[in-house]
């Protein structure tokens, strides 16, 4: 009461805000975390030991790139479960960038 | 750790929290603005590497070395994929080991940047005066920082979950922290590609 907290709420246990129940059933972390470690483990041979010339090797490790960072948004960060509307926030800054390498590096 | 039965009031919840949509949706906008200068440096970074006359080898940026934090930062994800996993099932005394956990990847993190740059600065030479040190130390220094600022969030969150704060349908907390950590690897996945991989 010295806080001037209503009488109902003085013997509540402190807990974290409620959290919406998610039914859907997850995708397994192991599952995942052994596709990216294969990844990157793909990509730096291809970067150290491959003898690719650049043409080859930038489109390879981009698309391994982008195939790692949507896993993590994809199962890690639960996009495939949550709205569209995140998805999008995560989506148009990578559409900025993409705009902005493709104006900005031709030119160099 | 079986949860604790709460008197809940929702009237007077919602009077004092935002809902959780709207935190949702306010740190999802905080991380795609995040993202917008992440991809901004990561592109200047690129423009900059294209344009200069000198630029370290891989060899040079010590490429072993920064594959071993990349796979240290990934494993960290999996262990804070794996916390949220336990406290859905209630599990607290997992919750707690596996940010413990990551706390202590995020650090070793921490540690292999700052051998990282311990080289490039002492043995390579490379300060934020050339155009290398500006693009290189910005970027991954600005990704380093949020790195520590995930560490010390990980670890209240750990001490926080100790406590029994964290049930499994009272985790918003620890769900955020989620997505700040899942953001930071995201991150620097593009980085390790774009500053390390595709160096010539």
């Amino acid at each position: 009461m010295a806080l001037g907290r209503p009488n109902n709420q003085c013997h509540q246990p402190i807990t974290d805000m409620p959290t919406s129940s998610d039914t859907h059933k997850h995708v397994n972390p192991v599952l995942v975390f052994i596709i990216l470690v294969i990844a990157t483990a793909i990509e730096v041979a291809a970067a150290m030991f491959g003898n690719l010339p650049m043409q080859t090797l930038a489109p390879l490790l981009i698309g391994i790139t982008v195939v790692k960072s949507a896993l993590v948004a994809l199962y890690f960060m639960h996009l495939r479960y949550e709205k569209a509307v995140y998805g999008l926030l995560f989506i148009a800054p990578l559409l900025f960038g993409l705009f902005l390498a493709s104006v900005l590096l031709p030119l160099t | 750790m079986e949860s604790t039965p709460t008197l809940h009031n929702n009237a007077h919840e919602a009077q004092q929290n935002p809902s959780e949509g709207v935190r949702k949706l306010g740190f999802w906008m905080f991380l795609g603005s995040e993202f917008l200068i992440f991809l901004g440096l990561i592109v200047a970074f690129a423009v900059t590497r294209n344009t200069a006359k000198q630029w370290p080898t891989q060899k040079e940026m010590g490429l072993l070395l920064v594959s071993l934090n990349t796979f240290i930062l990934l494993a960290s994800s999996f262990t804070v994929a794996m916390g949220i996993e336990s406290v859905r099932e209630n599990k607290k005394n997992n919750l707690v080991m596996y940010l413990i956990i990551t706390a202590i990847l995020g650090a070793l993190f921490l540690m292999g940047q700052a051998v990282e740059y311990n080289n490039l600065i002492n043995n390579e030479g490379h300060s934020l005066a050339d155009a290398f040190g500006t693009a290189f130390f910005v970027l991954t220094g600005l990704h380093g920082l949020h790195v520590l600022v995930g560490v010390i969030w990980c670890v209240i969150v750990a001490l926080r979950a100790a406590k029994g704060i964290y049930t499994s349908t009272r985790y918003a907390t620890v769900e955020i922290f989620g997505l700040y950590w899942h953001f930071v690897d995201v991150v620097w996945i593009f980085i390790f590609t774009i500053v390390y991989l595709l160096n010539p």
